[in-house]
Parts: C-alpha cells; structure tokens; sequence
C-alpha cells in the first residue's frame, strides 16, 4: 500500500499523514514523483549529507551517494546515517564511465570537483543533473541537462483572472446575457458579469471609434451604480471597477511563456516526461488552429471569488467549468491520434495551466560548463565568484574553527539543491535558469544563465 | 575566534528550530537554550529531523536537546556542546533570564510572539542605557518562500518596525458573505465556526483535536455547501483542518534555507564581522519561480512605538 493511502482519520491525526504540508505545495500527484524519483550524489562531504538529509525527509525514497576514495570525510557522528537508507558505493572510473549506469536516475547531483570525475563525467551521457560547490562564504548551484525542462504547474502567485471577456464562448455569451436585467438585480452581479455588460454598453455607444480604455469602462459602472442606489457603493460593482482591465485582455495574445514552449515542440527529446510534454504541444498547435479556439488557449476554467448572491456565481462558475471542459474534451480528441491513452488527468491539467507553461533551458553538458570558463573581461562579481569555485581544484578541507563559521554556507547550499531538486522532479514550480550563485557575507543571491 | 562563553537562545523547536538547533550544533556553540510550547506530531516529520515516529506526543523542546545532547559534540573552548529545554510558554520568561544570552535566534510561526520578544529585548537595551544587547535573529518559512531579519534592539530597524510590511493577516470573509452569499467552501466553514458552533455547543470552544467536534464540522460543511449548491468536492479532511488550522505548506528544503542564513548571520556577529551601520538586516528569499533573494537594509521606524527611543 501506498504511503499516501494511509489516513488515521478519525483518529488523534486526524485525516493527517506525515507528507501534509508538503502535499499542500505540490499535491499527491507531486509526491509520487518525489517518491518515485531515484536520484544519485556523487561525492561525500557535509554538504552531500545535509543534500541527502534534505531529500530524505520529504520522502525520496531511493538515494545514491558515491563516495571517493580520496576523500577524507569522516560522516559527523550528528546524524543518524545509517537509519536514511542510502546506497552507499565508492567512485569506480571503468563502471561510471558509460551512459548506461547513470541512466536510471531521474537526477545526478554532483558536489565534488575531483578532476577525474569531472573528466570521464563531461565525457558520459548524463541524466539531468545538478552540479554544486561551496567555499567558505560561497556557493554555486548549476541546472545541467541536455534537454529543456517544462514545467505544466508552475504556480503562478498572482494570476489575472482568464474570463475572456473581449471573445467569450459561446456559451459564456449566453449565460452574460441572460442575466436577470432590472436594476435591482445588478447588485447580485459578479463583477465578471458587470464588467462584461459595462463592455458591450461602451461599444454600442462608441460604435468602435476609439478602442476601449479604463475610464469608458468605468463611467459605464457609475452608471449601472445610479441606476442602483445614487447613495453608496455596492461591493460587487466596486469591485468591477477595481477590476476594469479585465475587461480589456485580449484573448488572443500568446504568453511568451507559452511561445518559448511551441518553440521546442519538435526538438528530439528522451525523457519520458518531455515527450509526452512535446505531444501536447503538438496538440496545442493543432488546437489553435481549430476554428473552435478562435486563436485562444484553452480556457481554465477557475474563477477568482466575485462579491455576488451565491446562486448567480455558482451558476458563472459551472460555466466557466463547462466551457473548460469542452475546451479540454476537443483538446483531447487532438492528442489521442499522437499518443494513444494518452492519461485524461494530465491534459486537464495542461489545459487547466495552458496559459502559465514554462521551459527552462538548462547547461547543455558538463563541457559546455568547464567550457565557459574562459576569462571575459566583462564579468559580473557573481560570474567571477562561480568561475573561481568552479576552478578549485580541490574540495576544501577546513580546519575545525573554519568549519564551525562556515557550517552555515554549507546547509543552505544543500537546502538550495534540495530545492531545486524536488522542483525538477514534480515538473512544479520553476527551476533556476540555469546557474545561482550564493554569497552568504553580502546576503545576495544571483541567477544568470550559462 | 569565537568566544566560548557564547549561549544562544532558539525560539521554537519546529521546522526552522531544528535546522537552527542542529547548525548552532555544528558551529560549535557549547550553549544553546531551546523553548517550544508544542508537543510532536505526526504531520511534524516531514522536515523537523530531530524527531522520530515514536516521539509522537512528547515536548518538542524536550525531544530535540536529548538528540543533540545524545551526540556528546564538542564546541568553542573544547567545551561539551549542551541544550537545554523549556517546554513552556516563551513570554513568561523573565528579564533576568534572557539576560544570560549573547543572542537570541527565532523559527517562530507566531507574529505575536514575535512581537512579545522583540519588545523585551529593546527594553533591555534601554533599560541597561545601550550597555547590554542582545540581537535577535528571526526566520521565517511558508511554502517555498521566507525571511530572514537581524534586529540589534535599540540600534537599528526592530522587529515592530518592520510590521508594516507582513503581508495582511488571515483572510477574513465579511459576515455578510459568509452567512447569507457563501460562494466559497471557506465561507461555509467560517460561518459554522464563528456562528453555528456557538448556537449549538454553547459555553464550549472548538477543537479540531477531538474526533467528535471534527466529525460535526465536517458534515455540517457538507450539509451547508449542498444547500447552497457549493462544489463540495474540496471539502476533504486535509481541506478543512488547513482552513481550520490555517495551515501553512511547509518543506524541509525552506527551513534549511533560512535557518541556514539565520545562522549564517548569527555567525557574523559572533564573529564580528556584522556591521551594525550597514550590513544588511532584511533578507526575503522565493523559490518559487527560480532562486530569488532580495537582500536590504531596512532602517528604524522614527515613530517606531517599541524602539523610540526613551526622552
């Protein structure tokens, strides 16, 4: 059975299982894939333990650490290793040098810049990978993969509302349209609705002269208000006034987001999870084109909460979820002929997020990163502090006194890569694009691309 | 090199205190004092690593100092690394204990009690005319973002200083809505909480601990989301002890992140390398979108009414 099955409800947990406040950032759907993920490091130090401890807890369940001879890490008597259930092995050049050990993990977290690792590794195909240093106050952390890495769910905080007001569905059209007219019900409205009524009043009167803007909108709403009550602001059309440029989108527009995708639809990809991606892509490009898109991505179908009576946004809300679903059902009948059984949950999903799909284009391969170590006369402090850690030749050994300052550095590099690491497993949230540098004396931390 | 007279006061024992408790550990600090009122739950162990399966039901604080002393580590001074617990209520400590401390470092998920240190600690600043200071390091985490703010009471931007910028508190839904235009499952469970528990268990408060009052929320809320056609589907347990609970997602990888630069900072100060002037006190990190961290120096709030200074 499953770990995520188990709910002692009723009991004193309460419909709890250990994984609770995490499900809540990336759900059951991304704990299997954390569970599921087999993921290796490579090196033995303090920064791989905490890297393993930080991976452990949040339920990775089959962890690999390949310690060097060479290293003289002795594991700090703090934790209890043995109880994590780690793979231990030891750095074996002739075995590790072909693609095939390194392809059943999903991710390969290097820590250690061992020269002979660092030169049959840039020579082997790799799975994704994350390749990090710490020195004293300063630490790298670089996405490394041959192939891109999408994202479907990648949470955006402050997402505007998708309500298509300007081209709306047929039946959305109809639900705006048959809502009860007389004054007194405006103020049941949700602002949707207000702003959709506020809409095509302004360009009846206009006759689309002038494009809309702001201010026609919501002269139209103070209107619709002194038609209600000359005293006082009902909510819901305070609302539509907050909410005016909703009534402005245009549909049509396709994210750059969302372009920088379709872009990679074809690009030859391995991954599993990056062909099925592609295969929506296809089917998105497909789905434009249907005269039934009208140029616009599938429509979400959630709503924002609307001041309004309950029975009015229950009944705007259902609409939006069946425009959704009809949305999904004929995006679904384009994908089927490409990938066969292709899973319903997961175009749902896509066509749910269609608008907030991300990519992000990790370092190529290892010698593309040693590569880029050429000087450059422009470089950033940032760039200059990665170029340095990246050319120790040595993994540092500090003496005890440095190693007690320094600790600090070292736990948030690994919860950094712990970070990243389960972002890149779930495909939620969205990873670094592609290389951070920590700099733990000046507090600041740099992203910039390699 | 540090002073091996240092002690570190961490406050809360929880996510962010058992990365706190292990790095101070690992610094070397000989002697660490942790409070933590809570006592260990199942949902805890999926980032607070000090705690096993069997704790379950034990003091938090109790549970994380016996870990750490069980490792008999050495620190500062050659010096026996020890933690002591105070399972109790933080704002009932005296001045005269917390006097005792170099620093004091927070993983607190309360404002208040955050807001009851803080002042404690200016006052012992002004009470001891700027002879006595005791900084205060404080970490935040919620999902994959956080804080982390270094207050030198009485020098520079205190923790009151900053409350304008926390985001508004918990979402409150107008009574109106909640009552007669719910449209929300939310809005159902505010209104059975702030209305019709009261009307039917008068005199009693609501614990979502006792399996009977859960029970009552949880088929009531179906009831009430039924009647007014509300999309019942979210209303599983989890769903409603988090709007009950206001529940905060939580990772291990975020309390090592702030942890760490609480530490981090509380490094620079035992170590002198922390410039009250101009190091910057404020950091903000999200992880949500990439790796993001905003790092500034938030200065005193002149009509500050905590760090005003006494006429």
């Amino acid at each position: 059975m499953s770990r995520l099955s188990i709910y002692n409800f009723p009991s004193k947990h309460l419909a709890m299982n250990r994984f609770d406040r995490q499900l809540r950032l990336w759900g059951t759907h991304g704990q299997q894939r954390v569970e599921a993920g087999r993921v290796c490091v490579v090196g033995s130090s303090a920064l791989s333990t905490e890297i393993l401890k930080n991976l452990m807890l949040p339920g990775v369940r089959d962890l690999t650490l390949i310690g060097l001879k060479s290293e003289s890490y002795i594991q700090d008597q703090f934790w209890d290793f043995a109880s994590w259930n780690i793979v231990q092995m030891d750095w074996d050049a002739n075995r590790m040098k072909c693609s095939k050990f390194w392809e059943c993990y999903a991710l390969v977290i290097i820590t250690t810049g061992n020269a002979e690792v660092r030169d049959i590794l840039r020579r082997v195909r790799m799975p994704p990978t994350l390749l990090c240093r710490v020195s004293k106050f300063h630490g790298f952390l670089t996405f490394v993969s041959s192939e891109p890495h999408f994202v479907i769910e990648a949470h955006r905080q402050h997402q505007t509302a998708d309500l298509r007001l300007d081209r709306p569905r047929d039946q959305l059209s109809s639900f705006y349209c048959n809502l009860p007219r007389d004054p007194l019900s405006f103020s049941e409205w949700p602002f949707a609705a207000v702003l959709y009524q506020a809409r095509k009043l302004a360009l009846q009167e206009k006759a689309s002269l002038k494009p809309l803007n702001r201010e026609v909108l919501r002269h139209h709403i103070s209107l619709m208000q002194d038609e209600l009550s000359k005293n006082g602001q009902s909510p819901n059309l305070s609302e539509a006034y907050r909410f005016a440029y909703l009534a402005l989108q245009n549909s049509q527009h396709i994210p750059e987001n969302v372009r920088e995708c379709l872009l990679l639809k074809d690009k030859p990809c391995t991954l599993p999870y990056n062909q099925n991606f592609q295969n929506l892509l296809r089917a998105l490009c497909k789905y434009m084109s249907l005269p039934h898109s009208d140029g616009q991505l599938p429509v979400s179908g959630a709503i924002p909460d609307m001041e309004s009576s309950s029975k009015i946004y229950n009944a705007l809300r259902r609409t939006y979820m069946e425009v959704a679903a009809t949305d999904a059902s004929i995006f679904g009948s384009l994908i089927l002929p490409i990938a066969p059984q292709f899973p319903l949950d997961q175009i749902n999903l896509f066509c749910k997020n269609s608008r907030h799909i991300r990519v992000v284009s990790p370092v190529k391969n290892i010698s593309t990163l040693y590569d880029f170590q050429g000087p450059k006369s422009n470089d950033t402090p940032p760039v200059l502090v990665f170029r340095s850690l990246l050319d120790m030749p040595n993994d540092e050994t500090l003496d005890k006194e440095h190693r007690w300052k320094y600790y600090p550095v070292i736990s948030a590099m690994a919860g950094f890569v712990a970070q990243e690491t389960t972002k890149i497993l779930t495909h939620q949230f969205v990873p670094i694009d592609n290389t951070m540098v920590y700099n733990g004396m000046s507090n600041e931390v740099s992203v910039f691309r390699i | 090199m540090c002073d091996p007279e240092v002690s570190i006061l961490v406050l809360g024992a929880g996510g962010l205190g058992c990365e706190i408790l292990k790095n101070l550990a690992l610094q070397g600090i000989p002697t660490i004092h942790v409070v933590d009122m809570d006592t260990i739950e199942l949902t805890n162990l999926n980032r607070q690593f000090l705690f096993r399966e069997n704790d379950i039901g034990k003091p938090k604080a109790d549970v994380a100092a016996q870990y750490i002393n069980d490792r008999h580590l050495t620190g500062f001074g050659g010096r026996p690394i020890r933690v002591t617990p105070h399972f109790q209520d933080l704002t009932l400590f005296s001045d005269t204990f917390l006097e005792q401390f170099t620093l004091v470092i927070s993983g607190l998920d309360s404002i208040e009690a955050r807001r009851a240190i803080n002042s404690r600690l200016v006052r012992i600043t002004f009470e001891s005319k700027f002879q006595k200071c005791i900084p205060l390091v404080d970490g935040g985490s919620d999902g994959f973002k956080g804080h982390c703010k270094v207050i030198i009471p009485g020098f520079a931007a205190c923790y009151e200083c900053s409350l304008a910028t926390l985001p508004a508190e918990t979402e409150s839904y107008p009574l109106c809505t909640v009552a007669n235009n719910p449209r929300l499952p939310e809005h159902v469970i505010e209104y059975l909480l702030s209305v019709q528990w009261a009307e039917a268990h008068p005199g009693q408060d609501f614990d979502y601990a006792d399996g009977a009052s859960f029970q009552w929320l949880m088929s009531n809320s179906l009831e009430r989301a039924e009647r007014f056609n509300i999309d019942a589907s979210k209303l599983t347990p989890q769903f409603v002890l988090g709007v009950v609970k206001n529940i905060v997602p939580s990772v291990a990888s975020t309390n090592a992140i702030i942890a760490a630069q609480c530490c981090n900072e509380a490094s620079k100060l035992l170590y002198n390398e922390y410039d009250v002037e101009r190091s910057k006190n404020f950091l903000v990190y999200n992880g949500e979108d990439g790796c993001f961290a905003h790092s500034f120096v938030h200065e005193r709030l002149p009509t500050c009414l905590v760090c005003q200074e006494p006429s």
